[in-house]
């Protein structure tokens, strides 16, 4: 005897509140039993078995309220938000791990150290993944919860968003949300670099071993230009979160995209510039890699800021330019 | 047209009047595989599966009362209606008297 009956009520009532166990344990093989004929063979149990359904829906139709960790109402905004960390949260972890492989020399001294980097990347990346997608789900699972608890307010029609109005001068949606999420992931990475001043720029080759130059810039002065950086960053990133919210070009937008791009050029030109800014361990170890005079490469190097600050100049002009004439437009 | 739209949409409009064929069948006491076959031979169908729980539900709801009956050789559950049943009951009875009238008018006039 394959004991058929009591796996199935065992199957069914361990899904159950412990309170209700026992009494549906009996209810259930009562009713089971008077489905059969006396004496039932295999065939008979197994046939009434399957016309009762499988246990776990049984056990559904038992339970008095349906249960979801995210219930249909918050399914779509859940997945929405989900999708949106889910890019941003592991595309920075990778970068952040591949810049600290490449800043560790050993990283690729030969094929097992390339493959243990690699799998480094890798696992960080996944727990980036993995920890992103509980803490987003354990996060929509309670405020599930607190709406089926009655908490939280209703909703009433001043929640309604704006039309997006769909013209030329408007911003597309798409586009709004895919540059607030590089302005986010770029802005986070050069902090990082910064920060951690990984602002390795050349490798050397010392007696066979590859040896990490020093860093470029000088550490005092990079972390006294740190908050304004970090500041004209996160204007930055209100300026998307403007577009976003406006999707169009209009006033509010073109006046923090001025403010937001003069901001970054003007933060940009001082440090770029900065006397002191330049490691001078890192000038006089490069050229002598590089068999030049240390004036010479110095000259060089400022010579290339001032081309870049020049380009730098000439985008802004450019683009507040474009932001303007495009807010004129529409008047 | 689409078997299975009919079989869902079908399924839908029976399982409203679910609740109604089986507090109308429990003035006797009833256990659950006897309530079952008074519904079949009545030309009901609701699934094992489904009447089941049911009568569990009803009864934390006090519509229906239960009595265990050890007498026999098997232990068996059985389901009566209740006082506040049968008041529910009646009022739903006139709700369905009223929606039978309601569904006449819209669908009386049209050629079927």
């Amino acid at each position: 005897m394959k004991n058929y009956i009591e796996r199935y009520v065992y199957d069914v009532v361990r899904r159950l509140p412990e309170k209700n166990r026992e009494e549906v344990k009996k209810e259930l093989r009562a009713n089971i039993q008077d489905m059969l004929s006396d004496n039932p063979t295999e065939e008979e149990i197994k046939s009434v078995l399957t016309e009762l359904g499988a246990p776990r829906k049984l056990a559904t139709n038992y339970r008095e309220k349906p249960r979801y960790l995210i219930s249909p109402e918050f399914i779509d905004d859940y997945l929405y938000v989900l999708k949106l960390v889910l890019i941003i949260a592991p595309t920075i972890t990778f970068v952040i791990s591949v810049i600290n492989a490449i800043v560790n020399p050993d990283s690729a001294a030969n094929i097992q150290a390339l493959v243990q980097t690699i799998s480094t990347i890798f696992v960080d990346t996944a727990q980036s993944i993995m920890f992103t997608f509980a803490l987003i789900t354990f996060i929509f699972a309670m405020i599930d919860r607190s709406k089926k608890q009655g908490r939280g307010k209703d909703w009433n029609p001043d929640y309604l968003p704006q039309i997006p109005k769909s013209t030329n001068l408007n911003i597309p949606q798409r586009k709004a949300i895919a540059s607030t999420i590089i302005t986010f992931i770029f802005s986070f990475i050069i902090v990082f670099i910064l920060v951690k001043n990984v602002t390795y720029f050349m490798w050397y080759d010392i007696d066979g071993q590859w040896i990490k130059s020093e860093p470029a810039f000088n550490s005092n002065i990079v972390n006294m230009f740190l908050p304004i950086i970090i500041i004209s960053f996160i204007v930055s990133f209100i300026k998307q979160l403007v577009k976003l919210k406006e999707l169009s070009w209009n006033m509010r937008v073109a006046v923090i995209t001025t403010i937001s791009s003069v901001l970054a050029l003007v933060v940009f030109i001082v440090f770029i510039n900065y006397s002191g800014l330049i490691n001078n361990a890192f000038i006089v170890q490069a050229s002598s890699h590089l068999d030049i005079s240390a004036n010479a490469l110095l000259d060089g190097i400022k010579t290339g800021i001032t081309v870049i600050c020049v380009l730098a100049g000439i985008g802004t002009g450019f683009e507040l330019i474009e932001t303007w004439l495009k807010v004129l437009k529409r008047k | 047209m689409d078997k299975s739209l009919y079989q869902n949409y079908s399924i839908e409009l029976r399982r409203g009047t679910q609740l109604l064929s089986v507090l109308s069948q429990l003035d006797d006491k009833e256990y659950g595989y006897s309530l079952l076959q008074k519904l079949t031979d009545k030309n009901v169908n609701i699934e094992a599966g489904t009447l089941y729980p049911l009568l569990r539900r009803l009864e934390t709801q006090e519509l229906l009362k239960s009595e265990w009956d050890t007498s026999e050789s098997r232990p068996r559950k059985y389901y009566y209606i209740s006082e506040e049943g049968k008041e529910l009951l009646k009022e739903l009875i006139e709700e369905w008297n009223t929606i039978v009238k309601e569904m006449n008018q819209l669908l009386g006039g049209e050629d079927l």
